[in-house]
């Protein structure tokens, strides 16, 4: 097992794998607490069309995935604020928008089926070297952001209402979270797939604000449970050579239902 | 120099008219007590003034230089309990950590110390309003506004109340307006008394509001009240 990390290939799976671990965690925090724990199924589809039409016009996929996981995150963020956090339907429209769009566009393209799988279900083994600095950069914007501007992001997911009266722009720090939030699903599809990216931006952040005391904990406990889904499900995938992305998935979900079980809340 | 200023200020809520074409100035360091019957605007006054309600015209303008820390020194603790996020897992010492922390004696004062460990959302609706109090006046704000600050709470720190609040006023200057039916409390506390029903009614002093016709519209005609006050400078 250990001499797989002499792979080059493994070598940047694994890093990825960790780095998109934090990075869900954290913004995971600011999803399932505005209660839009839809908001990466919806951004990853719409994701997934766009990166078919990537694949169709052989453009780089970052390209047009990035831009339609952005405008998707305003979009929603936008319409949730004006019909009061009502945007069920909207997420839903998006999601199969997306899926349709990348499914339809499949169909038109060539020998690209494969390519379209990975965006589905993740291809953690097709990691390059510019997923990586790409990666490397959003986390490193959004762990030193956390940090600096832990206050303010606890002042508007906890009491929005107070967080403006202190002066604080409630709607720009909103935006900011959405568009992160749309960022890091478009970074990190390729690894666990359009298809299960709530796996990881929802289950590890929800089981822990079931089980922290406190808002840092949740945050702490979040990256935890992300972290040690990411490194068994792929020591479990790798070992049984099965396909990483539902592993890491499953190990997600088996916290959760633990989560909810020992939570007496 | 006023710390509140409103001008012609009014509110509209579909169609109907809350607040109509309200102009005043509140000067820095007064206590103002705001009183009116059930409906008539004291609670989005007061939500208008601080940014809370969209204004249909005229306008409100707080005097609050912003800080190096750039937020206002401005604090509101509202009627209910706050619509807190219930899914965040934040405890009453996430609150406070986050916070400045300029008049920490009021920790002490509203009991606050045993309630730290505890998680917001497991809090009754006293204990809620205890913390949000205690949270507002920590950090020593230059505006605070409180709406029926004592609603939920226990008879012993509801008795104690009108004591904390002055010593606050004492120790920090701060400008303070409070919502209120305790008319009690108004004398004890308060410089001035706006008397709100849809339009300002009477602004002045509580000696002035006794003597005036309004006490009996509020009370009632057939109510004697026996007025008199603690606050040396309500009769001038």
């Amino acid at each position: 097992m250990i001499e797989l990390f002499s792979y080059q290939f493994i070598q940047h799976a694994f890093i990825a794998g960790l780095l998109v671990a934090v990075l869900c965690a954290i913004t995971g925090i600011g999803v399932v607490s505005r209660n839009m724990s839809l908001l990466g199924d919806s951004l990853s589809h719409l994701s997934f069309g766009a990166a078919a039409v990537a694949v169709f016009s052989h453009l780089p996929f970052l390209v047009l995935t990035v831009p339609a996981a952005l405008f998707g995150a305003i979009f929603i963020t936008k319409f949730s604020k004006k019909n009061n956090n009502s945007s069920d339907a909207l997420v839903a429209a998006i999601s199969t928008a997306g899926i349709s769009v990348g499914v339809l566009v499949a169909s038109f393209t060539r020998n690209v089926t494969i390519d379209i799988q990975s965006f589905l279900f993740g291809s953690i083994l097709t990691v390059e070297a510019t997923d990586l600095i790409a990666l490397s950069v959003l986390f490193i914007f959004v762990s030193v952001g956390f940090f600096v501007y832990k206050k303010e992001i606890f002042s508007v997911l906890f009491d929005a209402e107070q967080a403006k009266i202190s002066g604080i722009n409630v709607n720009v720090y909103q935006i900011v979270i959405s568009l992160v939030t749309g960022l890091v699903v478009a970074l990190s599809m390729k690894i666990v797939g359009a298809l299960l990216m709530s796996a990881l931006l929802v289950l590890p952040a929800f089981s822990a604000m079931r089980l922290a005391n406190g808002f840092s904990r949740s945050v702490i406990l979040s990256s935890t449970f992300s972290l040690f889904s990411v490194t068994v499900g792929m020591f479990i995938s790798f070992s049984t050579n099965s396909p990483t992305g539902p592993v890491i998935a499953l190990c997600a979900s088996f916290i959760f239902i633990v989560a909810l079980i020992s939570s007496r809340e | 120099m006023a710390d509140i200023i409103c001008d012609k200020l009014t509110v509209e809520k579909s169609g109907i008219k809350i607040l109509d074409s309200i102009t005043c100035a509140i000067p820095h360091g007064e206590v103002v007590a705001i009183a009116g019957p059930n409906g008539a605007g004291k609670s989005t006054f007061v939500r208008a003034l601080i940014g809370l309600e969209d204004i249909s015209s005229g306008s409100a303008d707080l005097n609050v230089p912003t800080e190096k820390t750039r937020y206002r020194r401005v604090d509101y603790v509202p009627q209910y309990t706050r619509q807190f996020n219930h899914l965040i897992p934040a405890t009453v010492s996430d609150l406070f950590t986050f916070s400045r922390q300029a008049y920490p004696e009021i920790i002490s004062e509203l009991n606050i110390n045993e309630l730290f460990d505890k998680k917001m959302k497991n809090l009754s609706g006293g204990q809620v309003q205890r913390v949000f109090l205690a949270h507002a006046m920590l950090s020593s704000p230059q505006i605070l506004v409180l709406d029926e600050p004592t609603a939920a709470l226990d008879p012993l720190i509801r008795h104690k109340f009108s004591k904390i609040i002055s010593d606050f006023h004492k120790k920090t200057a701060a400008t303070i307006l409070y919502v209120t039916h305790d008319i009690g409390s108004i004398g004890e506390i308060a410089d001035k008394l706006i008397y709100l029903e849809e339009k300002i009614i009477f602004f002045g002093t509580f000696g002035d509001f006794c003597h005036s016709g309004e006490m009996s519209k509020y009370f009632g005609a057939d109510q004697h009240i026996m007025c008199h006050q603690h606050k040396d400078n309500l009769y001038k």
